[in-house]
């Protein structure tokens, strides 16, 4: 079971948390003209990534919060976490 | 009936407690602190099952949880367990239990006959028996394996027993009570460090228990049981015998099934039968020890055939002789100690030493006792059907390729040794990658993972002297790290007998003209000869040859087979055993209980009952409740004999003509506050919100990002920017996250509040 540190409360184990999808796709601008494939790209399409994942993850059973996880998907190491809100230099 | 095979004195049982259990329908007795395996071979009962392929007889092989064949139906205080070692399973006045996989009974077993037609069930005869025609399948093929296959049989009623789930967190968890866990638990508790020691045997001190050793002037029992009462005193340690750790899973979190009540004939009020621990470790530390191996040779599943080192145990714990004509066949110094056991005893041991010329302390020690030492000699085949009668052996070639004469020796057991190989599964488990250690012919972890280390035997390190040093150090430096303190702590001084170098021998070619089993996986029936056909047949990866001759599966996950496995399989591919390299090691490292695993979360407790304020008006009018998600809905209300077809046009009629109240207490209720509520509104619903007008309520549908219909409801404008939403009973929960993902990671709408109700 995974250990996360959730930026708003510290260290809890996986079964707080519910999985959230990919964090690193960018939602098109709302008042901008957006292509099928625009929103195709931003819906659907997805990497199955070995290695290095942003993802989002809900703090479901503590603060509520959405955060994002830096994880390797093949050996679950998490490297660092974010509020939902933090740009990911 | 007598324990004829009860020594006067020793071992570690109560002899004040006699304890009476039933086998197979017959009564014997036994003392507290037996296992129902040391019960029965003080009754001299050997057979104990058949067999799963070919239904030949089986006795006892380990002594604990490398039991491969001994496992049987066990009932307790009127329930029934199947699939219990009787080499774990610890003696309660009252127990009753029943072999399996024998038919009419184990003495008489119909299924026998499969080692008459052994010739027509090579490895995977499944695949290619069972082809054809098709239809044969379904109705003939399928049920006739069911029926024959499978060990014991699960109750189908249910389990009144009650399982705990509990979650620990340490600085220092330990994996096995040997002298390594025992070193490393004291000096980390001495630094202050929160430690768990755990112990799957109930009792604490692993080899030290068995083995003729000295620390800090005493006993290694007796250093051991004074190591235990002082952590036993200690507030930063807990300390769990009959407690296995049998999973290591990711960052660092174990987990332990603890038997709480197996050993009493019933459960205690207010106890769980068992409990699962789930520990988050800072740092774990791997004593699992190690366990012998065999060596194979012609029909070495007679009963009567054992491990030395649990003919060793039998001995040194319970005081039970597991035969008055021993016979020892070893490749190393481990089967002397066992021999020189049997001597202390008043019983002669005949010793067969696969090497040719060994020299060490032990030997010498041995030959000083007049103990019948035969060098260069191996056994070939054990003689006899439901025990060991005589052994068959021959001296062989310093190449072990040519066996010489084949001599006739009487014997009623053979104790084998090949050898140790150390536990590594739960480093394994934690993406330790582990290497080939030459002089053991074993593997042992290499570069960890985690924060986990394995120390002593589980390393492939047998010195007791430099296991409890290195053991001292690391529960010192672990701890040190966590609790900054540092308290030195004196090394014990040891005796112990120093070992000579094994014999890399661990299979006994087949005489001429001779067609003996010899079996590597025992639970299994899997033998050299399937081994053999799976690599005529093509089979390279040792992952695809354990799939095809099921080398190494079930309940004992080969643990005293996998290693004579790879090395047949590294011996005909002629490559060396770290390039055949090993399967998987995967949790759990001994069967747990399903029961424990769910836990509390049965039946009703399974998941929240939710009733709403209408539910007594509901009950009063003949509700026929249905499960909405928790809600508990009334689907109709039942008068007389009615069906629900009819009801429904009851009650259809009657909204037409007068009225009717719907009960949506069950919907899920959210409020929604704040000067962009409506925005918010608007983006995930599919209707406008803005110019709903106060007080009115309108119908919504709510989409996911791509369009598909997540949730749909009415919602209600209370004030200007205050609106209550209503959600479908299930989605509820859903919503609210759906809702907060918006809210949080696209700051939509910047004054908003929402609030499950």
């Amino acid at each position: 079971m995974l250990y996360i540190n959730c930026p708003h409360c510290g260290m809890r184990s996986q079964n707080e948390f519910s999985y959230g999808g990919d964090a690193s796709v960018k939602r098109p601008e709302l008042n901008k003209e957006v292509s099928d494939q625009e929103w195709d790209d931003f819906v659907y399409n997805r990497k199955s990534l070995r290695g290095k994942h942003l993802e989002l993850w809900q703090h479901i059973s503590g603060c509520r919060q959405w955060i994002k996880v830096e994880r390797d998907t093949a050996t679950h190491e998490i490297f660092r976490t974010f509020k939902a809100d933090e740009e990911v230099a | 009936m007598t324990q004829a095979f009860r020594i006067e004195n020793g071992g570690l049982i109560n002899r004040e407690k006699k304890l009476s259990f039933k086998f197979n329908g017959k009564t014997y007795f036994g003392h507290e602190g037996d296992t129902l395996a040391s019960a029965l071979l003080a009754n001299g009962v050997h057979l104990v099952g058949r067999s799963f392929k070919y239904h030949r007889p089986r006795g006892f092989f380990g002594a604990g949880v490398d039991e491969p064949y001994a496992v049987v139906q066990l009932y307790r205080n009127g329930e029934t367990e199947p699939n219990i070692k009787a080499t774990e399973q610890e003696l309660f006045e009252g127990l009753e239990a029943k072999s399996v996989n024998c038919w009419p009974s184990v003495n008489f077993d119909i299924g026998a006959i499969n080692n008459f037609l052994r010739i027509f069930l090579p490895a995977g005869f499944y695949y290619k028996t069972f082809m054809w025609p098709k239809s044969f399948w379904y109705r003939i093929y399928e049920p006739f394996i069911r029926k024959a296959a499978g060990l014991g049989v699960a109750s189908t009623k249910h389990d009144k027993e009650r399982y705990e789930h509990k979650y620990e967190y340490c600085d220092l968890l330990i994996a096995g009570s040997g002298p390594s866990g025992l070193a490393g638990a004291y000096a980390a508790a001495k630094n202050g460090a929160k430690v768990i020691l755990a112990e799957d045997k109930p009792r604490f001190g692993g080899s030290l228990l068995t083995s003729d050793v000295n620390i800090g002037n005493q006993s290694g029992k007796d250093w051991a049981e004074g190591i235990i009462a002082e952590l036993k005193t200690m507030p930063n340690v807990i300390v769990k015998n009959r407690s296995q750790i049998f999973g290591y899973y990711d960052h660092n979190m174990l987990v332990m099934s603890e038997k709480v009540s197996d050993h009493l004939p019933s459960t205690q009020k207010y106890h769980p039968n068992k409990r699962l621990w789930y520990i988050r470790a800072k740092e774990v530390l791997i004593s699992s020890g190690s366990i012998e191996r065999p060596i194979v040779f012609g029909n070495n599943d007679t009963p009567g055939v054992m491990l030395s080192s649990a003919a060793k145990e039998y001995l040194k714990v319970y005081g039970v002789l597991v035969g008055r004509k021993p016979l020892v066949f070893t490749n190393n110094d481990s089967g002397y100690e066992t021999a020189i056991e049997f001597k202390k005893h008043g019983v002669d041991p005949v010793v067969l030493d696969s090497r040719k010329n060994p020299e060490s302390e032990i030997i010498d020690e041995a030959k000083n006792l007049g103990i019948n030492i035969k060098n260069s000699y191996v056994v070939v085949a054990a003689q006899g059907y439901k025990k060991v009668k005589s052994a068959d052996i021959a001296s062989i070639s310093e190449d072990k390729k040519q066996l010489g004469k084949i001599e006739n020796i009487q014997c009623d057991c053979i104790c084998v040794s090949g050898f140790w190989t150390p536990t590594i599964h739960l480093a394994s488990q934690s993406g330790n990658k582990t290497k080939f250690k030459e002089e053991i012919d074993a593997f042992v972890p290499g570069q960890s993972k985690q924060n986990e280390i394995t120390l002593g035997a589980a390393n492939g390190v047998f010195s007791l002297e430099e296991t409890l040093k290195s053991s001292f150090t690391a529960g010192s430096e672990l701890s040190k790290k966590i609790t900054e303190n540092d308290k030195k702590i004196a090394i014990p001084n040891v005796v112990e007998k120093k070992f000579s170098q094994h014999d890399k021998f661990w299979c006994v070619p087949l005489p001429k003209g001779k067609n003996y089993k010899r079996f590597l996986d025992f639970q299994n029936d899997v033998a050299v000869s399937d081994v053999e056909i799976a690599l005529r047949e093509g089979y390279r990866s040792i992952e695809h040859v354990k799939r095809y001759t099921t080398l190494g599966m079930a309940t004992d996950q080969g643990k005293t087979s996998n290693l004579n496995g790879l090395q047949l399989v590294s011996e005909i591919e002629n490559k060396v055993v770290p390039a055949v390299g090993h399967t998987t090691f995967r949790p759990p490292y001994t069967p747990v209980s399903i029961g424990a695993i769910v836990g509390r979360e049965v039946g009703k407790h399974s998941k929240p009952t939710r009733k709403s304020p209408m539910h007594s008006w509901h009950e009063k009018n003949n509700a026929v409740f249905v499960d909405a998600g928790v809600w508990l809905r009334p689907r109709y209300y039942k008068r007389g004999n009615e069906n629900l077809f009819e009801a429904s046009k009851r009650e259809a009629k009657n909204v037409r003509t007068n009225v009717g109240v719907c009960d949506v207490t069950t919907l899920g209720k959210i409020d929604v506050k704040g000067p962009d509520a409506a925005e918010l509104l608007n983006r995930v619903y599919t209707n406008a919100w803005l110019k709903l007008p106060v007080g009115k309520a309108r119908y919504g549908v709510m989409l996911r990002e791509d369009g598909i219909v997540m949730d749909d409801g009415t919602t209600t404008r209370i004030s200007e920017n205050h609106y209550h939403m209503t959600t479908t009973t299930a989605q509820a929960a859903n919503v609210l996250s759906h809702l907060e993902y918006y809210l949080q990671l696209f700051a939509l709408p910047q004054n908003f509040h929402s609030q499950d109700l």
